[in-house]
């Protein structure tokens, strides 16, 4: 017997998870976010580190202050620090962006105020020990070897020095081979009291936590002191690209990695809603036109993708794929034909396909501490209030087809796009030129790492 | 304080054609998550089709009686939701999760490909080279993504079904064929071969309902009788007694890699060694972290995990990267001889502690997410028919002392009875 389809149900409206903002004396934030029934907590520590405050010589130091500093602090030095935290089960991490570090804990929320003392020692008082400091250099250097051998961070960094040009944001953020060794444990003791800091620093706790979290926070991070934070250098985004085919020499590819980028727009911006339902249904969904077309139609890649990433002070825009080395070329003008959409405009039902597509993700995708928290932090970092996702799904409801058509032409124009391929550049080379591409072969060794 | 709790009330129960359904109702749930677990994954494949059950997963999406190719995840996007599915050694599962409104269309979605299969020489033509790309992708184009394809084909014996990983062989998939695709879709692709789990806030009597009229009418399968396989008393290649073997390639530094045969994650002991190699490199201040990393800095990375192999056997595999200009041979004398302590001496309450600590924290937060929770259910529901086992797990773990860890490190990771493979930089 043959069921025949069944119909959807319009969904309820859904709004982004509640929170309460709160403010210590000292100028730190708090977001709580209670998330019932989610048992373990995500906490995320946002400080304003702009990495353009790093002295140039010395690249790598806000990467190492974070990373070093669970290895031990004044009262427990030695990896002392790391054991108690783990006695309660908990893990500390830490990342970077352009603009600042991001610290984060996980722990039960059951031994939250036994792990969140912990977690303050290791943001105010790290001791930065010279021999943890010494470890973490070699471990980065040996990183940097493995980075060198990695498709997709060579493009990353070959595109990044073309579109970033001079700036800090041209080089990797943890630093690089001649920078690395020069920084000391005393740069690192420098960098943390002159930029970590509460001031204008946010701290989130998504998850249920069965009591109110705020005195113990305040008991911890209240005496807690630091500077101003420095504001970011402002980044010129308005470069012109030449050459615009970057091909990194690596030999032993038996792939062509592609990633295809140019500057876009912030969350600010007012084009920002219709650029995200534009690119979705251009490349970042499955059933996009670049996906659809290169994976399901020619079964040149495992998958093609494209999407938006977005900082404090800008945004890009970027696709990505990989290639048999066999057919790249022929692949990677198929990638420019379909990015290409002023050619051929999104229809109304591609647009509504995409909206749906992002509308109908929201509950589903920030119903765990994880996503949620960290979805948070990237606001925090931007300066953007906590339900800053409610305010832009209501716009992405409401953007039309001309619309999408007009922001996606407005922002990822053709002649500011840089394509980086990476691969054998013996076989890529001829058959870009074929294509009318113009390469330009660099070597790994001749990018910044 | 408020204890830790994992108590999920699972409803059980198995339709007239064998079916095995599992429903957790979650009231806080916003959307619906389904789950299905196919009992059928590389491990069933016979010789001259590795990587077969792979590519038909890919053909899964490819169309059936009342669904276009590829309809089934564009149509899922469309509302929000998202879909995938995975082939293991053991398994392939097929999950979504949806939006309230979409909960009939998921089961039905489901459904119609466990029904039909209504798949065409082109369509299997393309995913051949999707899946070819993605071996090309994920193993043969980044450094060391063979490592698992080498240790495997090290630690069992050809004819072994652990022999070959999930991504098969490039010429058996060259020579796969529509009429392959239909053979294996009959033998294991019918409802008596399955478990569907459900996690939504909608009742057990609402879900078991739909389940009833998408799934209800679809024939079993003949899904063949498989042969048992005992736990292997032994490493088939090399033992370290019996050499070290060493393959040499374009990779930025030299791994040690270590490997056991360790009972499957079906088998209670299972539990204790996980727990022990939580001790051994858990955490940073695990034993091996400690003293490789930060100590002795011989290693600039270590880890040590357990395939969670389920059919007569899994596999322990400690890896360390050795650091510039160490000798791997004494890396992994060092390995060694800190597993060789924390065997005959066994680990303290406080390190017992801890790794139970950390064990509590990620289960929890595992079980917390619903896509997670669901997977487990067909998990346990499918490799013991215990669904409950995610309700259960916790006490037991948490239940386990420094002996009972300590007799399970030193029956299973006894230094003479591993391999080891150098995986050398050609520097």
């Amino acid at each position: 017997m043959i069921t025949p389809r069944p119909k959807v149900q319009a969904n309820k409206p859904w709004y982004f998870p509640k929170h309460t903002i709160h403010r210590l004396d000292n100028g730190l934030e708090v977001w709580l976010i209670p998330l019932p029934g989610q048992q373990v907590l995500d906490l995320s520590l946002v400080m304003p580190t702009p990495l353009s405050s790093e002295p140039e010589n010395l690249e790598g130091v806000a990467f190492l202050c974070a990373y070093v500093a669970d290895e031990g602090t004044k009262t427990h030095p030695a990896g002392r620090i790391g054991e108690l935290l783990e006695d309660q089960g908990a893990f500390y991490d830490a990342s970077l962006s352009s603009t600042a570090t991001i610290t984060g804990l996980t722990v039960p929320a059951s031994r939250l105020d036994r792990a969140l003392p912990i977690f303050g020692q290791i943001i105010t008082e790290p001791d930065f020990a010279e021999t943890d400091v010494e470890n973490h250099k070699e471990i980065r250097l040996s990183n940097i070897d493995h980075a060198k051998a990695n498709p997709g961070t060579l493009a990353a960094t070959a595109l990044k020095q073309q579109l970033f040009v001079s700036s800090r944001l041209s080089r990797p953020f943890y630093g690089r081979s001649q920078t690395i060794p020069q920084i000391q444990a005393s740069d690192l003791v420098d960098f943390h009291s002159t930029q970590w800091s509460p001031q204008q620093s946010t701290l989130i706790v998504a998850g249920d936590f069965n009591a109110d979290p705020l005195p113990k926070i305040n008991e911890v991070f209240g005496s807690w002191r630091g500077h101003l934070p420095e504001e970011p250098d402002l980044i010129d985004t308005d470069v012109e690209s030449a050459p615009k085919l970057i091909l990194v020499n690596r030999p032993e590819a038996v792939q062509a990695s592609l990633l295809i980028g140019c500057f876009g727009i912030d969350r600010n911006n007012p084009y920002w809603p219709a650029l995200k339902v534009a690119v979705n249904a251009t490349g970042g969904a499955f059933q996009s036109r670049l996906n659809l077309t290169l994976r399901e139609e020619k079964g040149y890649t495992y998958g093609a993708g494209m999407s938006t990433p977005v900082g404090r002070q800008y945004g890009t825009v970027q696709v990505y794929s990989n290639f048999r080395t066999e057919i790249a070329a022929e692949a990677i003008e198929l990638t420019h034909q379909i990015l290409a959409i002023q050619n051929a405009p999104l229809d109304p039902l591609e647009v509504e396909d995409a909206k749906e597509n992002i509308l109908g993700a929201g509950p589903l995708n920030f119903d765990d501490p994880q996503r949620v928290g960290s979805q948070v932090a990237a606001f925090a970092d931007a300066k953007l209030p906590p339900n800053f996702m409610d305010d832009y799904l209501t716009a992405v409801g409401k953007v039309t087809a001309d619309e999408a058509n007009e922001a996606y032409q407005q922002v990822v124009r053709p002649e500011k796009m840089v394509t980086v391929v990476v691969g054998n550049a013996k076989q890529l080379e001829p058959q870009l030129r074929e294509r009318g591409f113009i390469p330009k072969v660099i070597s790994v060794d001749e990018l910044e790492m | 304080m408020a204890t830790n709790n994992v108590d999920y009330f699972l409803y059980e129960a198995e339709l007239d054609n064998g079916l095995r359904v599992v429903v957790n109702e979650d009231p806080l749930a916003p959307g619906v998550d389904i789950n299905l677990w196919y009992d059928v994954g590389s491990a069933d494949e016979a010789p001259g089709m590795f990587g077969f059950a792979h590519l038909f997963e890919h053909m899964m999406f490819q169309g059936s009686s009342q669904v276009e190719a590829n309809e089934h995840l564009s149509m899922v996007q469309s509302l929000g939701g998202n879909c995938n599915a995975t082939t293991s050694y053991d398994r392939t599962n097929y999950f979504e999760t949806l939006p309230l409104g979409a909960f009939d269309l998921g089961l039905w979605l489901e459904a119609d490909r466990m029904a039909s299969l209504m798949v065409t020489q082109e369509n299997l033509d393309t995913q051949r080279e999707v899946v070819k790309e993605e071996k090309r992708q994920r193993y043969d184009n980044v450094p060391y993504g063979d490592l698992l394809i080498e240790l495997m084909e090290r630690i069992f014996d050809s004819s072994h079904p652990y022999f070959h990983t999930p991504i098969g062989s490039m010429e058996d998939l060259d020579a796969a064929s529509l009429q392959m695709a239909q053979d294996f879709y009959r033998q294991w692709y019918g409802p008596n071969n399955a478990v569907l789990t459900v996690v939504s806030p909608f009742s057990s009597n609402e879900v078991m309902a739909r389940v009833k009229t998408y799934f209800g009418d679809i024939p079993p399968c003949d899904k063949p009788i498989r042969g048992g396989l005992g736990h292997p008393a032994q490493i088939k290649g090399k033992t370290r007694t019996q050499g070290i073997d060493r393959i040499s390639k374009n990779v930025p530094a030299t791994l040690v890699n270590l490997s056991w045969l360790s009972p499957p994650v079906t088998d209670p002991d299972s539990l204790a060694l996980s727990i022990g190699l939580d001790v051994l490199n858990g955490g940073q201040s695990s034993r091996l972290n400690r003293h490789l990393v930060k100590e002795t800095q011989l290693a600039s990375s270590v880890s040590a995990r357990d395939l969670a192999l389920a059919r007569g056997t899994s596999v322990v595999i400690v890896s360390a990267e050795c650091r510039n200009g160490v000798d791997p041979e004494v890396l992994s004398q060092e390995i060694l001889s800190q597993i060789s302590n924390l065997s005959d001496e066994g680990p303290s309450q406080t390190e017992i502690d801890r790794a139970l600590a950390s064990y509590e924290c990620d289960r929890l937060a595992h079980l917390g997410k619903r896509n997670t929770r669901a997977d487990e259910i067909s998990r346990w529901a499918t490799l013991t028919r215990n669904p409950n086992w995610i309700n259960e797990e916790m006490g037991q773990v948490m239940s386990l002392t420094p002996q009972d860890v300590q007799h399970s490190l030193s029956t299973y990771l006894a230094p003479d009875s591993c391999a080891v493979l150098f995986y050398e930089g050609m520097h």
